[in-house]
């Protein structure tokens, strides 16, 4: 339970070591106020770094972002109170960004991330952007980060298992 | 369990770390008012946190202090009482407390919000 105020965690600095992620969080989004971080490598954003909302700064939706000197981003529109599986995933140096909801793809964008060859070493924070702002409001079930774009029988796994403890779809 | 949503001006997060620590569960507890990125409407800035609290923190947080077996620097945590208030909008020279188990509408009462930040 993330209240959206001051509640989140934080990883030890992780060697991502890729230009790959795939995403997936089970979560039920409890308030569109304003715009909450569920997940973000690192403390800065548009430099190499990737990073799941909900909602975006648009409100009323999820969102992924990948950036490599350059940010890309999809949203897909869900207003809360909202149960949800949503999977972000992203390929730096193909400008890849796929965005998915309850095993569904919500949409793809080849807009240019820019150059980097992988995403930075950095903590994952869940819950808030660098544990200062951006307080997601809402429960989160499950999250899985991998540093691959997974395939769509090893994402379909992902999806379904998440799923099961948060009933999305 | 009650929940309580406290907004502290930046200039008490010292003191009032000392105060968390003072009343809380642990040493940890002097991390409770992190970085002052939440703002009222006259742009002053606060450290902002929101917790689920035992039926007796209003009593504790108000009752004379003693030091926890951590330590404390219960003179800075006596400024910080001293400055507690119950309700109402930040207020740069006090730590305002409201109490709403709907922390975002704690922070409605509280009339602080964070600005729209990049991306």
């Amino acid at each position: 339970m993330f209240d959206g105020v001051d509640d989140f965690l934080q990883t030890g600095n992780i060697a991502w070591a890729t230009d790959e992620v795939t995403v997936t969080a089970g979560l039920r989004k409890l308030s569109d106020t304003a715009r909450g971080m569920v997940a973000e490598l690192g403390q800065f954003a548009n430099t190499q770094n990737f990073q799941l909302n909900a909602p975006t700064a648009s409100l009323g939706d999820y969102g992924f972002y990948s950036a490599g000197t350059a940010t890309a981003g999809l949203g897909t529109a869900a207003a809360a109170p909202n149960t949800s599986v949503v999977t972000g995933q992203a390929k730096l140096t193909t400008d890849t960004l796929i965005l998915r909801r309850n095993a569904t793809q919500a949409g793809t964008s080849a807009v240019d991330q820019g150059t980097g060859s992988a995403y930075t070493t950095n903590p994952l924070y869940i819950g808030m952007r660098a544990g200062t702002s951006l307080p997601f409001n809402g429960i989160l079930f499950g999250l899985t980060a991998v540093n691959a774009v997974l395939d769509a029988t090893q994402l379909g796994m992902v999806e379904l298992s998440t799923n099961f403890n948060t009933g999305g779809f | 369990m009650p929940r309580v949503t406290i907004a502290c001006p930046v200039d008490l997060r010292a003191d009032a770390n000392q105060l968390a620590r003072c009343i809380g569960l642990g040493p940890d507890d002097d991390q409770t008012y992190g970085e002052p990125v939440w703002k009222d409407a006259a742009g002053n800035a606060y450290a902002v946190a929101s917790a689920m609290v035992g039926e007796g923190f209003a009593g504790a947080a108000t009752s004379p202090l003693s030091e926890p077996a951590c330590g404390c620097d219960l003179a800075a945590a006596a400024r910080a009482q001293a400055k507690i208030r119950v309700g109402g909008a930040a207020d740069p020279a006090a730590l305002v407390a409201v109490f709403s188990d709907d922390a975002r509408a704690g922070l409605s009462e509280l009339g602080v919000s964070q600005h729209m930040q990049e991306l």
